[in-house]
This record gives structure tokens, sequence and C-alpha cells, in this order.
């Protein structure tokens, strides 16, 4: 079941970047790097909101399998937000010959992607019991994912050099990206769900080897 | 051409590679189980 949703996945990503290079070229060439950044940031906002609903469902239910989720979803989230702002460094770097420039969006995106590391190095650097750290970590989740709407709304209320007017100019272009989103999305799906698995069996097999 | 180029091989490289690490992991981790059950107890872990 799992490998047809990482076929299905990779099939659509491969579609997407073929459509989005011939059929649906955007012309000057570079601008075709949105095919795979928007994709990513959208991918990594989902990440961010499993890991905001599964911190909540840990610190109402207080079962295992929510901390699992969260610490899944905030690493995969990590993983697409690196190369959120990687691609977009990239598209910065080609359209407007610079690597960076303090607008409201790339403050806010790479503000999120420090957050989520600090989560990441929570999980793995505090003291105290599992539980403890289990739910320090779901608080300082629900407080990170605060940032995930600053980052969605900045380009449409501050000036910035993000235009979210954009439009197509051919139905192939909105295809292309189309299937880029729901193949990320399904990606990052098998990823949360793989990572979680691979979580629960080595909590499994320490409880074995301690028994 | 270079950055468009360096953008989509960033982006597949990234993918692809995560992908078969975790399921590389998973794999190994259910053989670990799989021989942790079948292996007898020894009469040290008695």
């Amino acid at each position: 079941m799992r490998r047809w949703f990482m076929a299905l996945a990779i099939v659509m990503l491969m579609l997407s970047t073929w459509l989005g290079l011939t059929k649906g070229q955007i012309v000057p060439v570079q601008r075709n790097i949105l095919y795979v950044h928007v994709p990513n940031s959208i991918g990594a906002l989902l990440c961010f909101a499993v890991l905001l609903v599964a911190s909540v469902a840990y610190l109402i239910t207080d079962r295992q399998i929510y901390d699992w989720i969260a610490a899944a979803a905030a690493e995969v989230g990590t993983v697409l937000a690196s190369i959120l702002n990687a691609t977009g460094m990239i598209f910065s770097r080609a359209e407007w010959n610079v690597w960076w420039t303090p607008s409201p969006r790339l403050v806010s995106s790479a503000l999120l992607w420090f957050l989520y590391v600090v989560y990441l190095i929570l999980r793995t650097s505090l003291p105290g019991s599992p539980r403890r750290r289990a739910r320090i970590c779901a608080v300082f989740g629900i407080i990170a994912f605060l940032d995930v709407p600053m980052v969605y709304i900045s380009a449409r209320f501050i000036p910035d050099i993000h235009r979210p007017d954009f439009s197509f100019e051919s139905s192939w272009q909105s295809l292309a990206l189309m299937l880029g989103m729901v193949g990320t999305i399904v990606l990052a799906g098998v990823l949360i769900w793989l990572r979680t698995d691979l979580l629960r069996r080595r909590f499994e097999l320490e409880n074995r080897l301690h028994d | 051409m270079f950055y468009l180029s360096l953008a989509f091989s960033l982006v597949w490289l990234c993918h692809l590679a995560y992908l078969l690490v975790l399921d590389r992991q998973l794999r190994q981790m259910a053989r670990s189980m799989q021989a942790r059950a079948e292996t007898p107890l020894s009469s040290a872990d008695k």
C-alpha cells in the first residue's frame, strides 16, 4: 500500500516536471522554478498543520501515537521548508540577481525554518522523562505554528517582491503546478507515515530489549 | 538555465534520497525486530 503511494507521488512529480518544462514552460526560463518552489511551500505548511493537530491531540489524549506523528511531521516539514528556502534563494538569484532580500515573506519563511529546527533540537536535547519532553515539544509546536499564517498573509498585506496575483497563460501550466502540489502532498504524507512507523517500531524494539 | 537545473536537481535529489533512506531504515528495523522475535532467550537473558 505504502509502495503504491510512493510510486503515485513520484509519477505525479515526474509528470509535473515534464509538463512544466515542455508544454507549460514559462518565459523567462528561470520562472519555471515555481513548479517545485510552490508545491514544496504548500507541503511544508501542511506538515506544520499536521504537527499542530497532532500536538493538540497529544495534549488532550496523552496518547503516544500523536507525539510520533508530531515528530514525523516536524521532520518532513523541516526538509520541505529547507527545499522551499533553497529554491526561493536560487529563484531570487536568477530573477533579481540577489540571493537574499529582507522582504516580509522571506523573513517569515526563514523564521519558520528556524522555529522547526529548534523544535527538532528540543526533541533530542530536553532532559527529563519522554512524557515531559513530548508535552513541552507539543506546546512549542503549537506556538511555532503562529508563524505559518504570517508566511501566508505577509505577501498579501505588506508590500513585497512576491506577487500574490500571479496568473497562468495556459491550462498546461496550471495542470503542471496542480500535479506538483498533489504529488508533493502525497509524498509528504508517505514520508510522515514512514517516519511515524519507524518511531513506533523503534519504541517497540527498545521495549522488547528492556523486557 | 543553470539556476533552473540547479533547483530541479536539488528538489529531486532531496525527495528521493529522503524517501529511500526512510524506506531502508524501516526495512532494517523490521528485520531486526524479526530477528529479535526468532532468537531464543540465552541463559544470560533469563
